[in-house]
């Protein structure tokens, strides 16, 4: 398993998918499509400084990812929306999630390669 | 399920094309019960007899109520006559999530209900589709955008029509027991669970919640 994704949140959702990759391609997919969007609407907003639009995306990105296991990019979410982010600026909190949000988009879809193939 | 609001699709008894309702426009003509256009020919049967008008859909009577629905739920636009509740198959379960990645696993873990689905992703949309189709049990999240989730099961719980719906609020920001003893006393929610929600919890919440609503519980059965 990569490290990016919590073992635990994906045993859960497989034992939900039970053999169905057709499930995992709509959750991963529907996840991956949201997380881009959302990336996209903090940036803007950290672009602008409108840091209270720039917090609700985080809380998005950070609920979202949480469902599909990708807890290491949750928990910069959650440091970042409890004021514990070790930057201040709206830019570089944005940087700090970039690359963990890249790598769980990753993840995940290396975890349904296997699945496309099975199925 | 054996529904789903949010995904209905319907073929043209003309051309045979699939259409899918939430995609498909509304006809012009004038009328308080318009149907849809099909998209490929653009024909619709607002002023055809009414075997013709159930021919343009594979599944009449219920199909054109649930379209209905969710078309009205998607533009906000008032309700111009009542949908058939009764046509859907019950339970009826609404979840209201901002988080499309919540509906894809309340699709599959709710499936098991055999009921009728709905989907809205903001407090305004949830309320509206409840108000229209009353459903058994809303499951909805805390944090919403338009109508907060624990202000929408308030609205659902103090109107006459809705008061019978269970409501469950999923919460990742307001945790503590000051905002659940809040959330019960204040919004009249029925159920208060943190998120992140795991199958097993949130088929066990619909359960409870559905088994209470049938054989209604004693006032602050909130769990």
């Amino acid at each position: 398993m990569h490290p990016a994704i919590d073992p635990v949140i994906f045993a859960e959702l497989e034992q939900l998918a039970d053999g169905d990759a057709e499930f995992f391609q709509d959750l991963f997919g529907t996840f991956d499509e949201q997380a881009e969007l959302l990336f996209a609407s903090a940036r803007a907003a950290a672009n602008a400084g409108r840091s209270r639009e720039f917090l609700s995306a985080v809380h998005a990105l950070n609920g979202s990812s949480r469902n599909v296991g990708a807890m290491e990019f949750a928990r910069i979410c959650t440091a970042i929306e409890q004021g514990k982010a070790p930057v201040s600026s709206l830019a570089g909190m944005l940087e700090l999630m970039e690359e963990p949000l890249h790598v769980a988009r990753l993840a995940l879809r290396e975890l349904l390669r296997p699945m496309a193939v099975e199925g | 399920m054996a529904g789903e609001i949010s995904d209905f699709v319907f073929a043209c008894a003309w051309c045979g094309t699939d259409n899918d309702s939430l995609t498909a426009e509304w006809c012009s003509c004038v009328s308080s019960n318009p149907s849809l256009d099909c998209k490929a020919c653009g024909r619709c049967f607002c002023k055809a007899d009414r075997a013709w008008r159930e021919r343009f859909l594979t599944s009449p009577a219920a199909a054109v109520h649930r379209r209905r629905s969710m078309k009205l739920s998607r533009s906000f636009a008032p309700a111009a006559d009542a949908p058939a509740v009764d046509d859907l198959p019950r339970p009826i379960i609404l979840v209201v999530d901002d988080d499309k990645v919540v509906h894809v696993i309340a699709k599959r873990v709710l499936a098991e209900f055999n009921g009728t689905l709905l989907h809205a992703a903001d407090g305004e949309a949830g309320l509206r589709l409840a108000q229209q189709l009353r459903p058994d049990l809303v499951i909805t999240d805390a944090f919403l955008p338009k109508l907060d989730g624990r202000e929408l099961s308030q609205r659902l719980k103090t109107a006459p029509e809705t008061q019978h719906c269970k409501v469950a609020v999923m919460t990742a920001l307001y945790k503590g027991l000051r905002y659940r003893a809040e959330a019960i006393r204040q919004f009249h929610v029925d159920a208060y669970v943190e998120k992140p929600l795991t199958a097993d919890v949130l088929r066990k919440l619909a359960a409870d919640l559905l088994t209470h609503n049938e054989a209604p519980a004693a006032a602050g059965a909130a769990s």
